[in-house]
């Protein structure tokens, strides 16, 4: 695939902090998504797709923390940067869907404010302009402070590690948060001394900002009053021709005067849009955006509240909500869990169309597999923090090699299963102390020693299908998937054989 | 339908209402509007249906957690609830006799009202009557057998003491002591608890008949949709599933202990999770416990109101798997409401479609999938999403259901109608002959 790259995740790990010690969340997860394509993430609840696409905007919870890796986005480390420069991301460049539409839309605004909020809340033109002649400075300062945020976190956050294991002696345990604290201090004072050059850098830049844009907004004034001048002028002289005119030519003039008067007003209106965006800009946008997903007598329903909504239509206006800024990359985190079968199928299609039109590129996470074959181009199956296979959509489907996907797949009745269910006995490990080896080990049928010992890498099954299981390895022994899951395959392969043979007779 | 099959549930007519505001604001929301349908004994049936249409109101109508504004149901051949409201009307119409009217009254709130009927069957019995005698005689045989039980116990005892004797530092002899004490305590309160059964014998037989009533309810039992709700922090696993048995009047514990024992090693839960809390378990594990609370009373029909929809895709299997096996291994009946139409299609063996509080479309799981007739339940199964990504690329709009454009009900209002044998939909007789020539075809 030689698309171009929009996302890259590159060993993201994150734990949380919890009375009981570090949850690891996220386990060294990596993967790629490419210009207008739907990813999509499964697995159970806990397995951390939630939280890795939470990284990803940036909005961990309080306790959460990034301990490693990379996500890069438009040549920028999102794991470092600060929340000033996330601003500029969220939202305007990567979308997001909530599960629940009702607890992400507020119960006291209507809804035509929520959706223009964002507009407005951004809309000032000329401080946009101001920064984005002094972004890199300014920027390049923040994500310094926020390196030592982050730093002086960490401090903290390993130092409670140390302290929670319990095979090491007080003094050790001493030992090594001292020897922590010298070398992140270390770094720190490294850090702080770029500091001052950074910002005298920024300052100065602020200001040659602020004349270039000085100059610019007096020009741009003195074109307004000039030309809103001449129209007044133009106006006033037409008012007193038809006040002179006879009846019968009045009535024509008339008509003509509203139009002069509106076309002052249009003027007038276009020369405040180059300041700021105004209400009239946001309404008009978001009754097109509005209609764009689906919601009917979009000037009727812009004013009312999120509750005279059914949950399908909720969910459009969180879509739109998270639309209106033109993001590139929209992340979906189980947007159809919360609706009704019928309504779901309707989500799954607008989020399609949106996708198709705007050239979208889509992270969709879920944990329902029909839904994933619907609107996946591809999928990484997570388990316990990790990708644990992933591939393009068919290859998933029809030639799963992890177990913890034949599982998934065999857990779930289709319409034609009369055979007992493969249940996965037990449950998800606790991430407080995560497994040595494989993290499916002790529920896997399939399990081998190796498993309990070492954390299987990665086999290629092909160029874009890889899994994470021994069992791919040469020297393990051969393993058939489960029947059930055998048997669905070769029944949707003939399927779509005899439907192909259809279509073409 | 096989008639020959024993019938544990008939609904007739039933209707739930909600209602809000008053006089001019007063709103009516018809949750549930007249419907009918029969389970049978052994039998899974399901209802399915949109969120909002009316389904969980059902069960829980049925069960008697609100009060139903309308129609019968028969339960174990005794009607549970009932409209006395209806009846009084008939009855000053002249339609039904005082006696019925009466009869309705008494249904409506049966479980808590003893009739004079029941007052004269307990009244009648004294020290003499067969059934007091035969009572002392179980308990008699029972406290025999307790006996026997503790001679063996204490035998083995005296040979524990001994072995403790010669070898004083184990620590595992004396914990088999203790538990040796607490099961002897245990049978000597049941061997009083019987004697004190056997004096009172009299008026143990009369609460048995007074209770009559409550029993035949307590075989009816629900499991709850959201697993965490359901269950009573506070309490433990034992507690929680023992509630059921304390309140109807079990106050043999080693006999609680028994059935607690019994009920969460049928649902796959182990004696040592019974004195652990709810938030110690995993969201399966809790269906598990609500399963169990459910299963200790001996119930012989079940309420199942989504019991998999709150749990994650690898535990579902758990689950359904479970419930399968209550059904064959104990003839359960399972009355199943859920959303998930393959689910429902894998595990029930008849099916009810609801939309808008009345039922569309009923009768044989094979029946409704393979032959579809009503257009809201083709829309609902076309709108299952398959596991197969060649399928689900190729399909496009999904089929919706608009049901004015479909219907025509102008002239005559629909009713459920049977259009083959066990298969019922709604429709009027215009649709109805339409319907049949559709099945004849299919036949064909």
């Amino acid at each position: 695939m030689n698309k171009e790259k929009v996302l890259e995740v590159n060993g993201l790990k994150v734990s949380f902090r919890t009375p009981n010690g570090l949850v690891r969340a996220v386990r060294d997860v990596s993967f790629d998504l490419y210009k207008g394509e739907t990813l999509a993430i499964v697995g159970e609840s806990g397995s951390g797709k939630s939280v890795t696409n939470r990284a990803i905007m940036g909005i961990l919870a309080g306790n959460g923390i990034i301990d490693g890796g990379k996500i890069s986005y438009a040549n920028q480390d999102l794991t470092k940067l600060s929340e000033a420069n996330f601003h500029k991301i969220r939202g305007n460049k990567i979308g997001m869907i909530f599960q629940d539409p009702l607890s992400s839309l507020n119960p006291t605004m209507k809804i035509g404010k929520q959706i223009t909020e964002a507009m407005l809340v951004n809309g000032d033109r000329i401080k946009n302009r101001m920064l984005d002649i002094y972004h890199h400075e300014f920027h390049n300062y923040l994500n310094v402070v926020e390196e030592i945020k982050i730093l002086k976190k960490q401090i903290d956050m390993f130092s409670y590690e140390v302290k929670v294991e319990e095979d090491l002696t007080k003094k050790e345990k001493k030992e090594k948060i001292a020897e922590i604290k010298r070398s992140h201090k270390a770094q720190i004072a490294e850090l702080k001394k770029t500091l001052d050059p950074l910002k005298k850098n920024y300052l100065n830049k602020r200001k040659e900002a602020k004349e270039i844009v000085g100059k610019e907004v007096i020009v741009v004034k003195a074109e307004r009053d000039k030309v809103l001048k001449d129209l007044r002028v133009e106006l006033n002289a037409f008012k007193a021709t038809v006040k002179s005119a006879t009846d019968n030519e009045k009535e024509s003039l008339k008509e003509e005067l509203q139009k002069k008067i509106d076309h002052l007003d249009d003027q007038i209106e276009q020369y405040k849009r180059r300041f700021r965006v105004t209400k009239k800009e946001a309404y008009d946008r978001a009754i097109g955006i509005m209609t764009e997903v689906g919601i009917g007598e979009a000037e009727k329903r812009f004013n009312q509240y999120s509750f005279q909504f059914s949950g399908g239509m909720r969910q459009r206006i969180v879509i739109a909500t998270a639309i209106i800024a033109d993001p590139e990359l929209l992340i979906c985190d189980e947007p159809t869990t919360a609706l009704d079968v019928t309504i779901q199928g309707q989500i799954l299609n607008l989020i399609k169309k949106i996708k198709r039109e705007r050239d979208l590129s889509v992270i969709f996470i879920t944990h329902d597999l029909g839904v994933v074959a619907n609107i996946a181009d591809r999928v990484a199956v997570m388990y316990a923090g990790k990708i644990v296979e992933y591939g393009t959509s068919e290859e998933i489907f029809y030639n799963p090699k992890h177990p913890y996907t034949w599982a998934l797949l065999a857990s779930v009745p289709d319409l034609d299963t009369t055979e007992r269910l493969i249940s996965i006995p037990g449950t998800p490990p606790d991430m407080l102390f995560p497994p040595k080896g494989d993290a499916f080990a002790d529920r896997n049928k399939y399990v081998l020693e190796i498993d309990f010992h070492e954390h299987p890498p990665y086999f290629k099954v092909s160029d874009t299908h890889y899994a994470a299981t021994w069992l791919l390895h040469p020297d393990a022994p051969k393993v058939e998937m489960p029947k059930i899951v055998r048997d669905r395959v070769a029944k949707y392969q003939s399927q779509d054989k005899v439907k192909k043979v259809k279509t073409n007779g | 339908m096989d008639r020959n099959k024993e019938e544990i549930l008939r609904v007739e007519n039933l209707k739930h209402y909600f209602t809000s505001g008053h006089g001019k604001n007063r709103i009516v929301v018809p949750a549930v509007d007249d419907i009918s349908f029969t389970i049978n004994k052994g039998e899974v049936f399901s209802l399915v249906g949109e969120s909002g249409c009316g389904k969980t109101t059902t069960g829980r109508a049925i069960i008697k957690l609100y009060n139903a504004t309308g129609g019968n149901v028969y339960f174990h051949g005794q009607r549970i609830i009932a409209d006395a409201k209806a009846a009084k009307k008939l009855y000053k119409k002249g339609e039904i006799s005082k006696e019925e009217k009466l009869q309705a009254k008494y249904d409506k709130k049966f479980e808590k009202i003893v009739t004079p009927e029941m007052k004269r069957q307990a009244k009648a019995i004294d020290e003499n009557s067969p059934l007091v005698l035969e009572a002392i005689e179980k308990y008699l045989e029972e406290i025999s057998e307790t006996e026997k039980h503790i001679d063996a116990v204490t035998k083995e005892k005296s040979d524990l003491v001994g072995k403790i004797a010669s070898d004083k530092g184990n620590k595992d002899l004396k914990k088999e002591l203790s538990t040796l004490n607490s099961t002897l305590r245990n049978l000597g309160r049941r061997i009083k608890l019987n004697k004190m059964r056997i004096r009172k014998g009299k008026k143990v037989q009369k609460r048995l008949i007074l209770d009559k009533n409550k029993d035949l309810m307590r075989r009816m039992q629900m499991i709850f949709q959201d697993p965490i709700a359901s269950l009573n922090p506070r309490m433990t696993v034992k507690e929680i599933v023992a509630e059921g048995l304390r309140i109807k009047g079990e106050k043999d514990e080693v006999e609680i202990d028994r059935r607690v024992k019994d009920a969460l090693n049928i649902v796959g839960l182990l004696p040592e999770h019974a004195g652990r809390y709810p938030h110690e378990f995993s969201g399966g594990q809790r269906q598990r416990i609500g399963i169990a609370r459910s299963l200790v009373s001996d119930p012989s029909f079940i309420i199942a109101d989504e019991p998999i929809s709150a749990l994650d895709v690898s535990i579902r299997a758990q689950v359904i798997n479970l419930l399968n096996d209550l059904r064959e291994n104990f003839g359960v009946t399972i009355f199943f409401i859920a959303h998930d139409l393959s689910v429902v299609k894998y595990f029930s063996d008849r099916v009810a479609v609801m939309y808008y509080g009345k039922i569309v479309e009923m009768g044989d799981k094979d029946k409704i999938f393979d032959h579809t007739l009503h257009p809201y339940t083709l829309s609902l199964i076309d709108s299952i999403p398959h596991p197969d990504p060649i399928y689900e690329q190729k399909r496009g709009d999904i089929m919706r259901y608009y049901p004015h454009l479909v219907h025509d009900y102008s002239k005559e209002q629909p009713t459920l109608k049977e259009v083959e044998p066990d298969h019922f939909v709604l429709c009027n007789t215009e649709e109805f002959k339409k319907y049949k020539a559709q099945v004849e075809s299919n036949i064909k």
